[in-house]
C-alpha cells in the first residue's frame, strides 16, 4: 500500500516537472469593453448618457509598485476625472507585451491601446507597423516641444511613431561620510573617471572595506553602468560609426576596464557586491558608499535622506561626460477602438506640468518637454533632475540597440561575466585575450542581417 | 523464577491523576497472580511499572530483593506479552522469537534451540518461517508467548493478553497460557479486567479500584469472602445480590428486617455483628446461595419476575424493594415466569456490608 | 433473464470508469498533451522543424551544463541527507512529547508557510553585511563590535553551503511532518515490547522504530530527492542567473531570462528533458536500493 503510494507519489512529481517545464503558451487577455453605462435621474425625463470608455496602456515602464502607485493615482486618476476616459494600466516586460500585441495584430483583436515602451525597442514596433504614425497630433500641440535627443526610432523616416514621456541618464551618488576621502582639489562636480577609482580605493583602504556598488547579479544593470565609463572613454565617437556601445574589447572600453579594474584590484567593491541586482538598497544600508547609477534610483536614495547624500552628474573621462541614456516613449495601437481617448490621454500626458508630476513623481526621470523645466522648483528631486539634464545635454550619450541582437540579456551577461573574471577576480589589469573573447560571443549575439 | 515485591509505589500523571495508590504487594516464586479491575483502576500502569516502562513517583520494585526501581526495562529481566501482541511485522516469526536473545548476545546454537522449544510449547511450529501479517490474531498471540517464554524471564508479565481474541479462542487460550505455567513455573503477573479469566487463572487476584488495592486473596477468598461490596460485585456472574435490611435484637436474638422479610440469624452470623454499632447494613448473597424451599421454610415468598434456562442451572429473577435479584437455583424444576416460588438464604454464605463504607462487617 | 443480469454486472462494471473518465480527460489534455509535445519538441530542429538531437548536443557542450549538473549533485546529496537526519532527530524529539513539544512544532513549521521567494528574500536582507544576522550576532555578543561576516560574498562553496542551509531550513519542518506521522502511526507498544525484549534506545530506534518507519521514510526521502533536483528559486534570488548554475535554474534562465537568443528553446527543451529522466532515474534508484520493489511483507 505504501510502497505503491510511493510509486505514485513520484510518478505524479515527474509529470508535473515536465508540466512544469513546458513552454507557456501565449496569454492573451481578452479585455471586454465596458458598456455604457445609461445613468436615468428620476426627475429628467430624457436619459443622460455619460460616455465611459476604457483605455488599456500597457507598459514595462514604472514597474516597481511604488511608482505604479504613484502613476496611477496622481496621473491616471485626475485624467479620468477630467474625461471620464478609465485607463486601464498594465505594467509587464517588454518582450511579453510586444508578443502580445502581435498576438493582437495576428488575430484582429486589439484590445491593447496604448504601449509605453522602452526607447531600446522602438524599433521592434516601428518594424513591425504595431504603432500608428502620430505627427499630425503633435503638430497640434503649440504649447509644448519635445526634446531631440530621443527622436532615433522613435521618428522614422520623418515620421513620428512614439512620443516620449520620460529620460534617464547615469548619475552619481555619495554617501556624504565618503566625501572625507575625496582626494584634495577635486571637484565632485566636474570628477573624472581616475579620480572616482582614486577615491573608492581610498575609501577602501581608509574603512578596510570597499564601498563602491554596481549590480554584480547578472542581467541587471552593469552593461549600462560600464558602458557609461566606456562613453566617457571615447565609445560612439562623434562622427563615427566604431567602435559603438555595447562593445567589449575596443581601445575606450579597454581603458574603462582599466579603471574599474583598478577599483576591482584594492578590493573597492562592496564584498557583497556579486549579490547587488538594485544599488538602492546597499546605498541606503550604507553597505555602499558611492555608485554611478540609474538617475531614477539615485532620486530614490537621494530623497529618502537629503542630508545624507552628494549627488553630482557622471563622472567624465577623456572623452567627456558619457552615459547611458535611455526613454520611454508612448505608442498608440494600430487598430485600437478608441484612438480619440488615446490621442486624448497622449496629450493629456506630454503637459509640461503633467510631465514634471510624472517624472518627479517616480523618484527623478528627466522630463522630454522643454517646457517643463520652467516647472522645476528647488526641492531634491529637482536637483537630480537638474543634474540630470546637465548629464543629457552635454554629454556623449548612446541609446541602447536592443533590436540588433537575438536577446538583450545574454548581451548584458557578457559584460557581466567580464566584470566578475577580470575586475573583481583579476589582478587589476586588462586581459585583452579574455576581452576579445567576450567580443566574439556579443558578436554571435548580432541578429544577422 | 523470583518474587516480586512492590513497596508503597504510587505513580501520579501530572499533579493530580493518580494511577496507582500506595500500593504494596509481595508475589511469591512461581506464584501466578492476576491484577483484577474496572478499565481505569491502575492494573495496566501498575504492570508497566513493574516492567520499567512507566516511571514510578513513589515507593519502591523490588525483584528477587534487587531494587529495580530506577533500571531500564532491559535490565530486569522480565517479559511481556501486549494486549495488541506487539509481534514486529518486519521480521519473520523465527527473529521475533529469537530478537531478544541475539540482543543478550547468546550462541547461534543455542538460539536456535530456544526458539525451536519456545515454538513448539506454543505449537507455532510451522510457522517459524512467516510473517506476522501473514498470521491469523490467535497466531500471533502465540508467537508473543514464544517470544516471552524464550528469554527464560524472571517475572512474566501480560497485559490482558487475551481480550483481542474472539470468545471461544480466549477460553481455549486460556487453558493452554494456564497448561504452559504449570509446565515453566514462570512468576507470572497478569492483567486482566475479565473476572471469570482471573478466577480460572489465578493464584492470588489482586483486585483493584480508583489505583488502589480493594482485596488480595486466592479466587475462593475473592469470591466466597469478598472484603467489600465492590468485590462482591465484581466478582460472579451473576454477581451478588445487595439487599438493604435492618438490624433488629429481639428475644436475644438478632433479627435482619426487610418490608419483605424479617428472619433470626444464626449465632455465627450474629457473632459477625455483636459489634456493629449500626441499625441498617447490607446483606450480600449470592444468587446460588438463595434457595428454594418449601412454604413454611421460607423466610419470604414473591413472584418470579422472569427464568432463564441455562442447561446445567436456571437463573430466576425476581423483583425486591425495586432492585432485580437474581438466584441460581438446580435445573429441575422448572420456575415459570409469574409462579410463586418459597425462598431462604444459606446463612452460612451469606455476607454483611457497611452501609458507608462498603466494607464486610466480620 | 440472464441478459438482464448481464447488462447489470456490465453496468457495475464500468461505473468507475465513468466517475474516472473526466479527471482522466483532464489530466489527457493539460499533463499529458503538454508533456508529450516538450518531449516530441526536445527531438525537433526548431526552424526546419526535422527530427534532430541537436537540443541534446547544445545542452552537452554547454559550458555550464557540467558545473550545473555537479553543482545539483552537491545540493541533492548533501541536503538531502543532512535534512533528512535532522527532521528525523527533531521528529523523535517531538515524539517524546516533552513540555511545549507543541509549540516548538508550530514555531518549526513557520518557515513551512513561507514561499521560497520570501524565504531567499528574508535570507539575502538577513545575510547582507549589515543585515539582521551580523545585527543578531553583534547583539548576542559573537561578533565583536566592528566587525562583519561577510556571508554572501565568496567562493561557489561558500554559496553552496548557503543554499543547502537556507533549503534546509525551509524545508526539514515538513519532511519532519512527514516522518512524526510515521513515528506516531507505529503502534508503541511495538518499541515498548523491544525496550522490554533487552534494548536500548539506539538498539529499537535501529532494529524496529527505522525498519518500521520505512514506507513514510521512502516517501520523504524521494519528495525532497525529486524537489531539491528541481532547486532553483532561491538560488536565483541569492546570487542571481548564472553564477550558480543548477539545472532547473538553466531551464528557467533559458525560459526567462533570455528567450529570444536562437538557442533557448533548443536549450530550454534539452535541459527539460533531462532534469526529467535524472528525476525519474533518481526516485527509481532509490526505490530500488530502499527495497520498496522486493515484494517481500504481505501486504
Amino acid at each position: 500500500m505504501n510502497k505503491r503510494m510511493t510509486f505514485a507519489l513520484a510518478a505524479v512529481l515527474v509529470v508535473s516537472l515536465l508540466a512544469a517545464c513546458a513552454p507557456k503558451t501565449v496569454t492573451v487577455t481578452v479585455e471586454v469593453p465596458v458598456e455604457r453605462t445609461v445613468e436615468v435621474e428620476k426627475t429628467v425625463e430624457v436619459p443622460v448618457e455619460v460616455p465611459a470608455k476604457t483605455l488599456v496602456l500597457s507598459s514595462e515602464m514604472f514597474a516597481p509598485p511604488a511608482e505604479q502607485e504613484f502613476f496611477i493615482n496622481e496621473i491616471l486618476k485626475p485624467f479620468e476625472e477630467e474625461t471620464g476616459i478609465t485607463v486601464n494600466f498594465q505594467v509587464i516586460k517588454g518582450e511579453d507585451m510586444f508578443d502580445r500585441v502581435t498576438v493582437q495584430q495576428e488575430t484582429g483583436h486589439v484590445t491593447t491601446d496604448l504601449v509605453l515602451v522602452f526607447n531600446g525597442r522602438f524599433s521592434w514596433w516601428t518594424d513591425a507597423g504595431y504603432v500608428l504614425p502620430l505627427d499630425e497630433v503633435v503638430s497640434e500641440w503649440t504649447d509644448r516641444t519635445i526634446l531631440p535627443a530621443f527622436d532615433r526610432n522613435a521618428v522614422v523616416d520623418g515620421t513620428r511613431y512614439f512620443v516620449p514621456i520620460s529620460a534617464d541618464v547615469y548619475l552619481t551618488i555619495a554617501n556624504n561620510k565618503a566625501l572625507d576621502y575625496l582626494p584634495e582639489g577635486v571637484d565632485l562636480n566636474n570628477l573624472t573617471y581616475e579620480q572616482y577609482a582614486d577615491w573608492a580605493i581610498a575609501i577602501a583602504e581608509g574603512e578596510g572595506e570597499g564601498k563602491v556598488c554596481v549590480t554584480g547579479v547578472p542581467q541587471k544593470m552593469w552593461i549600462y553602468q560600464f558602458g557609461s565609463s566606456a562613453l566617457s572613454y571615447g565609445l560612439n565617437p562623434a562622427g563615427q560609426p566604431e567602435p559603438a556601445f555595447p562593445n567589449v574589447n575596443s581601445e575606450p572600453s579597454a581603458a574603462a576596464w582599466a579603471m574599474w579594474a583598478r577599483i576591482g584590484a584594492a578590493n573597492g567593491f562592496m564584498p557583497t557586491v556579486l549579490n547587488v541586482d538594485n544599488c538602492v538598497d546597499p546605498l541606503m544600508r550604507e553597505e555602499a558608499w558611492l555608485s554611478v547609477t540609474h538617475n531614477a534610483r539615485v532620486g530614490q536614495v537621494y530623497a529618502s535622506a537629503e542630508a545624507q547624500y552628494t549627488v553630482a552628474p557622471a563622472p567624465s573621462g577623456p572623452a567627456g561626460v558619457g552615459t547611458i541614456a535611455g526613454a520611454h516613449g508612448i505608442g498608440i495601437v494600430k487598430g485600437t477602438a478608441n484612438y480619440d481617448a488615446a490621442v486624448q490621454l497622449l496629450e493629456y500626458l506630454t503637459r509640461p506640468e503633467i510631465q514634471v508630476k510624472i517624472n518627479k513623481g517616480t523618484g527623478g526621470f528627466i522630463p522630454v518637454v522643454a517646457e517643463a523645466l520652467d516647472y522645476l522648483g528647488e526641492d531634491p528631486t529637482d536637483e537630480i533632475i537638474r543634474k540630470a539634464l546637465l548629464v543629457l545635454e552635454n554629454g556623449v550619450t548612446s541609446y541602447l540597440p536592443i533590436s540588433d541582437f537575438q536577446d538583450w540579456g545574454a548581451v548584458k551577461k557578457v559584460f557581466d561575466d567580464v566584470f566578475q573574471q577580470m575586475v573583481l577576480q583579476g589582478d587589476g589589469t586588462v586581459d585583452q585575450a579574455l576581452l576579445d573573447e567576450a567580443q566574439a560571443r556579443l558578436d554571435a549575439l548580432r541578429v544577422e542581417q | 523464577m523470583a518474587t516480586l515485591e512492590l513497596i508503597h509505589v504510587t505513580k501520579r500523571f501530572g499533579k493530580k491523576v493518580v494511577a496507582v495508590d500506595d500500593f504494596s504487594l509481595r508475589v511469591e516464586d512461581g506464584e501466578f497472580l492476576v491484577l483484577l479491575g474496572p478499565s481505569g483502576c491502575g492494573k495496566t500502569t501498575t504492570l508497566r511499572m513493574i516492567a520499567g516502562l512507566e516511571e514510578v513517583t513513589e515507593g519502591r520494585i523490588l525483584i528477587d530483593g534487587e531494587d529495580v526501581t530506577d533500571l531500564p526495562p532491559r535490565k530486569r529481566n522480565v517479559s511481556m506479552v501486549f494486549q495488541n501482541y506487539a509481534v514486529w511485522p518486519h521480521m519473520t516469526v523465527y527473529d521475533n522469537i529469537a530478537y531478544p536473545l541475539r540482543l543478550k548476545r547468546v550462541d547461534k546454537k543455542t538460539i536456535d534451540e530456544t526458539v525451536r522449544e519456545a515454538a513448539r510449547m506454543t505449537k507455532i511450529e510451522e510457522l517459524l518461517d512467516r510473517y506476522p501479517s501473514q498470521l491469523s490474531g490467535g497466531q500471533q498471540q502465540r508467537v508473543a508467548v514464544a517470544r516471552a517464554l524464550a528469554v527464560k524471564p524472571k517475572l512474566f508479565l501480560m497485559d490482558e493478553p487475551l481480550s483481542n481474541l474472539d470468545a471461544k479462542l480466549r477460553v481455549a487460550t486460556r487453558t493452554e497460557l494456564k497448561a504452559i505455567h504449570e509446565k515453566t513455573g514462570a512468576t507470572t503477573i497478569f492483567v486482566t479486567h475479565d473476572q471469570s479469566e482471573a478466577m480460572s487463572l489465578a493464584d492470588r487476584i489482586v483486585i483493584m479500584r480508583d489505583g488502589k488495592i480493594e482485596q488480595i486473596g486466592t479466587p475462593d477468598d475473592v469470591y466466597h469472602r469478598s472484603a467489600s461490596i465492590f468485590v462482591a460485585d465484581f466478582i460472579g456472574t451473576p454477581p451478588t445480590n445487595f439487599i438493604d435490611v435492618e438490624v433488629q435484637v429481639r428475644d436475644d436474638q438478632i433479627h435482619l428486617v426487610n418490608p419483605y422479610f424479617d428472619f433470626p440469624l444464626n449465632p455465627e452470623n450474629a457473632a459477625k455483628l455483636r459489634d456493629y454499632p449500626k441499625r441498617e447494613l447490607i446483606l450480600g448473597v449470592r444468587p446460588e446461595n438463595i434457595v428454594l424451599v418449601s412454604e413454611d421454610e421460607a423466610i419470604f415468598s414473591t413472584q418470579c419476575l422472569v427464568s432463564e434456562p441455562q442447561g446445567s442451572h436456571q437463573i430466576i429473577a425476581i423483583e425486591l424493594d425495586g432492585k432485580i435479584i437474581k438466584i441460581v437455583a438446580p435445573a429441575y424444576p422448572k420456575v415459570r415466569s409469574g409462579e410463586t416460588i418459597h425462598l431462604n438464604f444459606k446463612q452460612e454464605a451469606i455476607a454483611f456490608f457497611d452501609k458507608d463504607t462498603g466494607r464486610r462487617i466480620e | 433473464m440472464t441478459a438482464q443480469r448481464k447488462s447489470a454486472h456490465l453496468g457495475k462494471r464500468i461505473t468507475p470508469y465513468l466517475l474516472v473518465i473526466p479527471v482522466f480527460i483532464y489530466y489527457l489534455i493539460f499533463w499529458v498533451q503538454p508533456v508529450l509535445q516538450q518531449v516530441i519538441r526536445s527531438f525537433l530542429d526548431p526552424t526546419t522543424g526535422q527530427l534532430s538531437l541537436e537540443s541534446y548536443r547544445l545542452v552537452l557542450t554547454d559550458p555550464d551544463f557540467i558545473p550545473a549538473l555537479r553543482n545539483t549533485a552537491i545540493i541533492v546529496v548533501i541536503s538531502v541527507t543532512m535534512e533528512f537526519f535532522i527532521a528525523l532527530f527533531l521528529a523523535l524529539i517531538i515524539k517524546r512529547d516533552f513540555w511545549g513539544a507543541s509549540i516548538f512544532l508550530f514555531l518549526a513549521m513557520l518557515p513551512m508557510a513561507l514561499p521560497p521567494v520570501a524565504v531567499g528574500a528574508m535570507w539575502k536582507t538577513g545575510l547582507t553585511t549589515n543585515g539582521w544576522l551580523n545585527s543578531l550576532l553583534h547583539y548576542v555578543g559573537f561578533l565583536p563590535e566592528g566587525e562583519k561576516i561577510y556571508w554572501l560574498a565568496g567562493s561557489t562553496w561558500k554559496m553552496l553551503a548557503l543554499i543547502i542551509i537556507i533549503d534546509a531550513w525551509q524545508v526539514i519542518p515538513s519532511v519532519m511532518i512527514i516522518l512524526l506521522a510515521g513515528l506516531q502511526n507505529i503502534p508503541k507498544e511495538l518499541e515498548e515490547a523491544g525496550y522490554v525484549f533487552g534494548g536500548n534506545y539506539f538498539t529499537v530506534l535501529r532494529k524496529i522504530t527505522l525498519p518500521l518507519l520505512r514506507p513514510t521514510i521512502q516517501t520523504a526521502v524521494v519528495l525532497r530527492l525529486i524537489a531539491a533536483i528541481q532547486i532553483w528559486l532561491i538560488v536565483i534570488v541569492l546570487v542571481g542567473f548564472s553564477r550558480l548554475p543548477v539545472l532547473v535554474e538553466r531551464i528557467v534562465y533559458y525560459h526567462e531570462e533570455v528567450p529570444r537568443l536562437n538557442i533557448s528553446p533548443q536549450m530550454a527543451a534539452g535541459y527539460t528533458m533531462i532534469v526529467t529522466v535524472i528525476v525519474s532515474l533518481a526516485a527509481l534508484i532509490y526505490l530500488r536500493l530502499s527495497g520498496a520493489f522486493s515484494r517481500r511483507e504481505g501486504g
